[in-house]
């Protein structure tokens, strides 16, 4: 098993009392253009949005339970929501979180992309030749920091008993 | 220890004595840990009454095979030395372009190495059936009698999410007050910056 925390459960304790109102909440701003001929006027409307604003005390959004929230790179949900549409992270400015968690979110983000989890948010130019096409997976966030070679010896005893790749002895193998 | 007791059991306990057919999914599994559960199945360990002279081992059809993982950049820095004792019969292969070349061939060796050094590993590697994919003849697939657990749990891309458990998941992001849309829309990287060659930059000015 990967020895990975899932930071599910305690945050679905300490979010169980959220913050509830009556009208809908509009905290957030949109530019909207309205073109009349030459003029083009700008306009910032405001948006509906489910959650509540944060205010300048509130704590770091991944430090608020006792213990301290260890991300992995499978919590995709988690890093999605700290995530642009192209696949980087938003800066912390906006999401208010403190440091070090910034970037641990940010080496749990790039792992997940290496991974292959988003495949979605990836930009298209994303390098996967070579090694990179094949699963890996990390036992850590700091574990690509410690890169150390790996010497094996190879064993030239090999019993190939059904063909690995496609051929034509393979297709003869399948019904039809 | 509790016993088990039952007809399950009792039925469980009959199948020892026979050569059992195992199925393990590969997809997104360690190799190494892998190998160390497929060796131990081939050589019948699991079984209580094992002995080494005893012949109880079982067969194992490993399916997915191109889809083994490893753990960080190790397909890249896991390096095989392969040395036929002539000259220039020597290569250090990393292990992505062995994998690459033959999808089954990294993870028999895996299991190779995991079945010790002994006599009759060579009989307990022929009961292995390696197939890269999901793919396998009539007369493997109809002798399989028991689904083996996987040993890593196979992370879910965020594709494989459906909308209600986005929607049940809490929100963690809180934006402040007078946060624009806009502003979370994707940034145009800035790029490098190219250092202008020797006197060139004079020149423009």
């Amino acid at each position: 098993m990967i020895p990975s925390i899932s930071s599910t459960a305690p945050l679905r304790q300490c979010l169980t009392l959220r913050r509830i109102s009556t009208t809908a909440l509009q905290n957030k701003w949109k530019l909207v253009e309205k073109t009349d001929g030459n003029t083009t006027t700008v306009k910032a409307v405001k948006m509906v949005d489910t959650e509540p604003p944060r205010k300048p005390e509130d704590r770091c959004a991944l430090c608020t339970c006792n213990i301290p929230i260890k991300l992995a790179y499978t919590d995709v949900l988690v890093l999605e929501q700290f995530m642009r549409p192209d696949g980087t992270v938003l800066p912390r400015q906006l999401t208010g979180i403190c440091k070090s968690q910034q970037l641990r979110l940010e080496r749990c983000v790039m792992q997940a992309h290496w991974a292959g989890l988003f495949p979605d948010r990836t930009i298209p130019e994303f390098d996967r030749a070579g090694y990179k096409r094949f699963s890996r997976y990390w036992r850590d966030d700091m574990s690509m920091y410690f890169l150390t070679e790996k010497k094996e010896t190879g064993t030239w005893y090999y019993l190939k008993r059904y063909p690995s790749k496609d051929s034509k002895t393979w297709k003869r193998l399948e019904p039809s | 220890m509790a016993t088990r007791t039952g007809r399950f059991a009792r039925a469980n306990q009959w199948l020892q004595f026979a050569r059992q057919w195992h199925l393990i999914d590969a997809n997104h599994q360690d190799v190494y840990v892998l190998g160390e559960k497929v060796a131990r199945h081939l050589a019948g360990k699991q079984k209580p009454l094992w002995h080494p002279e005893a012949d109880c081992g079982d067969h194992v059809v490993v399916v997915n095979c191109k889809d083994v993982a490893m753990e960080g950049f190790d397909w890249k820095h896991r390096i095989f030395h392969f040395d036929n004792q002539y000259p220039q019969g020597r290569a250090d292969i990393p292990a992505y372009q062995i994998h690459e070349y033959d999808p089954c061939r990294v993870i028999f060796m895996a299991i190779y190495n995991k079945l010790g050094n002994n006599l009759i590993r060579r009989k307990h590697i022929q009961r292995l059936h390696l197939f890269p994919d999901a793919k396998m003849p009539e007369y493997i697939q109809k002798n399989i009698g028991n689904l083996l657990e996987q040993v890593q749990v196979v992370p879910r891309k965020s594709t494989d999410y459906t909308a209600e458990e986005r929607a049940a998941f809490p929100r963690l992001v809180h934006f402040p007050e007078d946060h624009f849309e806009e502003w979370e829309a994707p940034i145009k990287p800035p790029g490098r910056h190219e250092k202008p060659a020797f006197g060139k930059a004079k020149d423009k000015k």
